[in-house]
């Protein structure tokens, strides 16, 4: 619509399909148990499946496949050192013929009476866990932007891209890099924040996790970060969240305000899991 | 009282007729009509709004406010597709996995109803969602030339203030209540005018461009007209990529003291419907891809 603020308002549809890259952290120290026994990357894993699964169930009206949606998941480190691959790209009909195995997840809950309760679901397996390598986010994001230029190059009229970076780590690609590789990772981020579509820049969103540790959910200034690093990097190659996103993110449980910024450090696996569906909602 | 009917639809830009979820629907017998608006992100809700349309226009009498619709039949029969669909020879996973779930349809919904009491004629209507009734007398200033005086029209939902977002109330295939409280107007005398209900899109374009869109609106006057419009509009962006549905209800007074449909064209979805496009077979992924996809080849997926 031709109206004052028209960003980020283009609606996914087949004629004007969105864009959502996972980026997901695999490197060595996602083995670490997370939730209960789960790993970093077992818990990561799932609960990115769960949010393909939701994309697929949002765009399945019936037993057709909509294409209204493009998505890419990257892993990083998962293959050793800095590796970054591109476990899988496509439009959202093709993940309907990818999963080869369901994994049987078992939630438990207080019901109205006091009483707890479990529901177990099947999720498809779009990606498995991995924990190898380094934590090359910069590299990542490089991949990223590339598959992002190109989008927007061919397709101006489509929503805005997004990337939901899910990570356990400051960037890393080796010992004696850690400043470098920081600088890095931020000037790519704001490189792609950078980028013009029709619609608006594409989006970055990070989610950091780490067990039992003081959690920083959408900051709107500095003095909220605590002196935290990784609070610290997130807030300089994380998007502001868009306004049109506030009613999204209070569905998930989120309260924003004005120039939050799109990410949460320390996040608990409950939080992992919302703000994965809810960036990944349009 | 001499009534003209008008009803067209269209769909989403490079969609079909066959994805469209915007159901009308006219009874004259009964001088009820209905509009609804499946939402495209929730299950079969094509046939969910189809059943809504079906079941107020077939129900004769004063609209009940506190139950317009019986819902419980209705999601009844819904509930059967579902299990006609999941239970086909060789369905997807993901269609078994809905039925089992309990995955529903939502969709919004406006209905209007038209009657004689002691030889007066009136109106009821009631709607919820983003779904939208409107109602311009023809004594109302349409010209838009006055500017102190623009047309005054009447709306259902009320239009000031009215912010259209992708949470609309809507009814639910398999809750028991309506996710939202239905807003109506009752026992309004009926007097010469136009009504229009309308889906979301039209009605949010509608309401931005007033006396302008009623001038376009009073020249759609057949489905092929209606599509190149929107055709128009939407190559412009002056109006949201989404489906369509529109139903004019024209009223002149002819003196007599019965409802008289003089002239009716309301397209037939299921006419209109475009044969399924025959899908090229994909290659089934069998196993998880183990070669990390190149940035070349993920661009050519992209099907630019």
């Amino acid at each position: 619509m031709n109206t004052a603020n028209t960003e980020y308002t283009t609606q996914w549809s087949t004629a004007t399909p969105g864009y959502i890259i996972f980026l997901i952290d695999q490197s060595r120290s996602m083995k670490k148990k997370f939730s209960y026994d789960e790993s970093r990357a077992k818990f990561s894993a799932r609960a990115i499946n769960s949010s393909i699964e939701n994309l697929l169930i949002s765009n399945t009206p019936g037993d057709t496949i909509k294409d209204r949606v493009f998505i890419s998941v990257i892993g990083y480190g998962g293959e050793g050192g800095n590796s970054v691959a591109n476990i899988h790209s496509g439009f959202i009909s093709e993940y309907a013929d990818i999963p080869t195995s369901f994994e049987n997840h078992t939630e438990w809950f207080v019901n109205e009476q006091g009483k707890t309760e479990s529901v177990t679901s099947e999720i498809p397996v779009f990606i498995e866990p991995v924990a190898r390598g380094n934590t090359p986010i910069a590299d990542a994001l490089l991949f990223a932007k590339q598959l992002i230029e190109a989008w927007i190059e061919k397709r101006q009229d489509s929503p805005a891209p997004v990337i939901i970076n899910v990570t356990d780590g400051v960037p890393f690609s080796g010992p004696n890099s850690k400043k470098a590789e920081i600088e890095r990772t931020i000037n790519v981020s704001k490189e792609i924040m950078r980028l013009k579509s029709s619609d608006g820049s594409p989006l970055i969103f990070n989610v950091h996790i780490e067990k039992d540790s003081g959690q920083i959910l959408f900051p709107v200034n500095k003095e909220e970060l605590h002196e935290n690093e990784m609070a610290q990097i997130l807030y300089q190659t994380s998007s502001s969240v868009p306004n049109v996103y506030f009613p999204i993110a209070e569905q998930f449980g989120f309260k924003l305000r004005t120039h939050a910024k799109g990410f949460i450090a320390n996040a608990s696996p409950d939080n992992l899991i919302r703000f994965i569906k809810f960036g990944s909602s349009r | 009282m001499e009534i003209k009917v008008r009803g067209f639809i269209y769909h989403k830009a490079k969609e079909s007729y066959n994805d469209c979820n915007d159901r009308y629907k006219a009874n004259f017998k009964t001088n009820r009509f209905a509009i609804s608006d499946g939402v495209s992100s929730s299950f079969l809700s094509g046939i969910w709004a189809e059943l809504l349309v079906d079941e107020f226009t077939t129900q004769a009498g004063h609209i009940n406010t506190n139950q317009p619709l019986s819902l419980h039949k209705i999601q009844h029969q819904w509930a059967e597709e579902v299990d006609k669909l999941a239970n086909k020879d060789g369905q997807k996973w993901f269609v078994k996995k809905f039925q089992k779930g309990r995955r529903s349809a939502a969709a919004t919904f406006a209905g209007l109803h038209f009657y004689y009491e002691d030889r007066t004629p009136y109106w009821d209507a009631i709607a919820l969602g983003d779904t939208f009734l409107f109602y311009i007398p023809s004594t109302a200033d349409q010209s838009g030339e006055n500017k102190k005086e623009l047309f005054h029209y009447d709306s259902l939902p009320l239009k000031d203030g009215f912010i259209f977002n992708d949470f609309p109330k809507y009814l639910d295939s398999i809750s028991k209540e309506p996710q939202g409280v239905y807003c109506s107007s009752l026992r309004n005398t009926l007097n010469p005018g136009t009504f229009l209900l309308m889906t979301d899109a039209l009605a949010e374009w509608f309401i931005s461009n007033d006396t302008k869109a009623l001038k376009q609106l009073k020249k759609w006057t057949s489905q092929e007209i209606f599509v190149k419009e929107i055709t128009k509009l939407r190559a412009r962006k002056n109006i949201n990529n989404d489906d369509y549905s529109l139903v004019i209800i024209e009223l002149l007074d002819d003196g007599k003291e019965k409802f008289n449909y003089i002239e009716t064209n309301i397209t037939d979805l299921s006419q209109t419907t475009e044969p399924k496009k025959q899908k090229t077979q994909k290659k089934s992924h069998n196993k998880q891809s183990t070669t990390s996809l190149s940035i070349e080849d993920t661009i050519k997926k992209m099907k630019f």
